[in-house]
């Protein structure tokens, strides 16, 4: 059999059999081709322009580019942290800090939201309207019933 | 390297030309000239593997495009430490697939509404015999198993060294080889049956 140098083995079939080759890659055929594929990835070609733009300006520049984003964040945290109130020392009779603990403890619920008022803890003002509405020696029924008017 | 040169042994550079990778990093930083390189260095590949799945030339050039635009919209995840031209060929082996499967179920269902199909084909005529032969050693090369059509196709039909192959297609140049030869093999126990009798090289050598 003859061997052919470049199969190992096989010949190679006919040449005027196969289909015809395609043009040599310097062939003036594929210069339209390589235009078309180039044209029609220009959308592509735009997206990997800016990022190699972004790469390109990497190091420093990037962490320059993110001052803007950082300083808002500052800028969101600390206004944050004034626009929320301050923790009160407990036992300062002021609205909306009753430790809850008080209560449990020891306190009178309607009392101390008669004292907190409209602005109080609205954890406080349940269990008060609990005790009101099942008296002293009320039970749960009266106190759901009573919830569930309130909603 | 075959990837510093190309699959066709040639390089706009010349052997110290940039390699794939370094091109395909260079593109993937925007440069437009290491993209058109890349580009130019494989359409002829691509239009030739794309071929190994579908014959009408208009198809091969929609598929060869489409396979460099999705590679292309692909390249900023590519990672250039790995060789690019196999990269590229499962691209585009994926994209002529699809395109078969596809086209292989309009077909089949053209086929069903057309019985009368058989007799289309040219007749004994000595100067059709030429181009009947042509034909049937297309289909025989379609039968053939994916990676020996495609080390056929880029071997015996588009001159590709067995190395250049193997750098395309990402096997040793020995598997190339190998495929080429039992393609070989394969299309001429097939021609041999379709032909019946006709002078088919390989025989005449045993």
């Amino acid at each position: 059999m003859k061997v052919h140098p470049e199969s190992g083995e096989s010949p190679p079939i006919p040449g005027r059999w196969l289909p015809d080759a395609q043009p040599t890659e310097s062939a003036a055929e594929w210069d339209g081709t390589v235009a078309r594929i180039l044209a029609a990835a220009e959308p592509t070609l735009q997206g990997l322009d800016s990022r190699g733009r972004r790469r390109a300006g990497g190091g420093w520049r990037d962490i320059g580019s993110l001052w803007k984003p950082a300083a808002a964040l500052a800028t969101a945290a600390m206004a944050l942290l004034f626009a929320a109130d301050p923790p009160e020392p407990a036992g300062t009779g002021s609205t909306g800090s009753f430790p809850l603990d008080l209560v449990v403890i020891g306190g009178d619920p309607p009392a101390l939201w008669g004292a907190a008022g409209e602005g109080g803890d609205l954890v406080l003002a349940f269990i008060a309207l609990q005790g009101t509405q099942a008296g002293p020696g009320g039970n749960g029924a009266a106190a759901t019933s009573g919830a569930e008017e309130q909603r | 390297m075959f990837s510093r040169k190309g699959p066709g042994g040639e390089s706009a550079e010349g052997l110290d030309g940039p390699t794939d990778e370094e091109l395909a990093r260079r593109a993937q930083q925007g440069d437009r000239g290491a993209t058109e390189m890349l580009v130019r260095r494989y359409v002829r590949a691509v239009h030739a593997v794309v071929a190994s799945w579908l014959s009408e030339p208009a198809d091969v050039e929609d598929a060869a495009q489409e396979a460099f635009l999705r590679a292309l919209a692909a390249l900023g995840r590519f990672d250039a430490k790995r060789p690019f031209a196999p990269w590229l060929y499962q691209i585009a082996r994926n994209v002529a697939r699809n395109r078969v499967d596809s086209r292989s179920r309009w077909k089949s269902e053209e086929l069903t509404d057309d019985p009368g199909r058989e007799s289309e084909r040219p007749g004994p005529d000595a100067e059709l015999e030429s181009a009947e032969t042509r034909r049937l050693v297309a289909e025989a090369v379609a039968l053939l198993p994916e990676q020996q059509r495609v080390a056929f196709r880029l071997s015996d039909i588009e001159g590709y060294r067995s190395d250049e192959i193997a750098g395309i297609m990402g096997l040793t140049p020995e598997t190339v080889r190998s495929h080429i030869h039992y393609a070989r093999r394969s299309l001429r126990a097939s021609l041999r049956r379709r032909l019946d009798g006709a002078d088919i090289p390989g025989r005449i050598h045993r």
